[in-house]
């Protein structure tokens, strides 16, 4: 009996110790370890030998791996930091290089700074969100709704999806981005949690424009089909990132 | 983890962590993958995962193995083997 404590007690030390592997790592190979860790104590077991120093021996291996696994894992981390602020770098560069050819683009100090600070912000939300978990699935879902949520600052700042930029009607697409912030923190980023905020956000996105036509009552030009096809386009992303979140959580 | 042993007749031990550290590595380099083929059906436990080697594993395989074939031969050559070495040195 109180042998079965014991491989019992150390099972779940050895289930405890696996959490100390980087999340994505731990999502991928944690079963299986565990599972391998349990098939080999039975055997041990079975055989009845030297089961303390074979579990110290396993423990003492594992631990080396987490530690690797972790140094990696921060390593790699600098390493997408890096890759954004550079891809940033290359990004601006484009707008600065066509000053220099036409004067169509005209950006000043300002324009550089904000355009800079939104794709280092979404690269690096990205990045903060995505480690979450280590499925495709999920990645994808969070890389489109970032992507998306970039996508609609830019377009509000640079020309304004409702009319033109200083169109009033525009910030209440501020309110579609808070649909979503608050969605993902209400769920803590767990897929399940994250589709429904999806959900949310895309309805959040169908109504911008429904309550523009109801307050502003515009005339039904060409403009107007033009602004509906483009939030269609938007509800059209987070719908897509709402069913892949929906997809990594049932295979969770 | 026991083929290892086996085949290195106990000199590499493996363990639960050196051997799936050594699969993530060999998945994120694109030489091994997951795979649906069940070895031996009897067997098959929906908890066990399959990897089949890659055509990159498979070229990746065969440069290091020609690089360790090269390596005994320039030993080989310069007289640098064990056996050799002992021979000189009236061991």
């Amino acid at each position: 009996m109180a042998y079965e404590h014991t491989v019992a007690r150390y099972r779940n030390l050895y289930a405890k110790l696996l959490r100390l592997y980087p999340k994505p790592y731990c999502e991928r190979f944690g079963e299986g370890m565990e599972q391998t860790f349990n098939d080999l104590l039975r055997e041990r077991t079975y055989t009845e030998s030297g089961l303390f120093g074979f579990v110290l021996w396993v423990f003492i291996e594992t631990s080396a791996g987490i530690i690797r696994e972790n140094i990696t894992f921060i390593m790699m981390q600098n390493k997408n930091i890096i890759r954004i602020v550079l891809a940033t770098a290359f990004v601006l560069l484009i707008p600065l290089l066509a000053m220099l050819f036409t004067d169509q683009v005209a950006w000043d100090l300002a324009d550089f700074v904000i355009a800079g600070t939104l794709l280092v912000g979404t690269g690096l939300t990205y990045e903060l969100i995505a480690r979450k978990s280590g499925k495709i699935a999920y990645r994808a879902a969070v890389g489109i709704a970032v992507a998306a949520a970039l996508l609609l600052v830019w377009m509000n700042l640079a020309v304004g999806l409702i009319g033109n930029e200083e169109n009033p009607a525009n910030l209440m697409y501020i309110g579609v981005l808070a649909v979503g912030l608050i969605g993902a923190i209400i769920a803590r980023l767990e897929p399940h949690g994250m589709a429904h905020a999806l959900f949310a956000t895309a309805l959040a996105q169908v109504l911008v424009p429904v309550i523009a036509l109801i307050i502003w009552k515009p005339p039904f030009t060409s403009g107007v089909v033009a602004v509906l096809a483009v939030n269609a386009f938007f509800v059209a992303l987070w719908l897509v990132s709402a069913l892949l979140f929906r997809r990594a959580a049932r295979y969770q | 983890m026991k083929q290892v042993e086996s085949d290195s007749q106990g000199k590499v031990n493996m363990g639960p962590g050196t051997l799936y550290g050594s699969l993530g590595r060999m998945i994120e380099t694109g030489l091994i993958r997951e795979s649906d083929k069940k070895i031996d059906p009897e067997m098959d436990d929906k908890r066990r995962v399959y990897y089949k080697i890659t055509g990159l594993g498979q070229k990746a395989l065969a440069a290091e193995l020609e690089r360790y074939r090269e390596v005994v031969a320039v030993a080989k050559q310069k007289r640098l083997s064990p056996n050799t070495f002992m021979y000189s040195y009236g061991i």
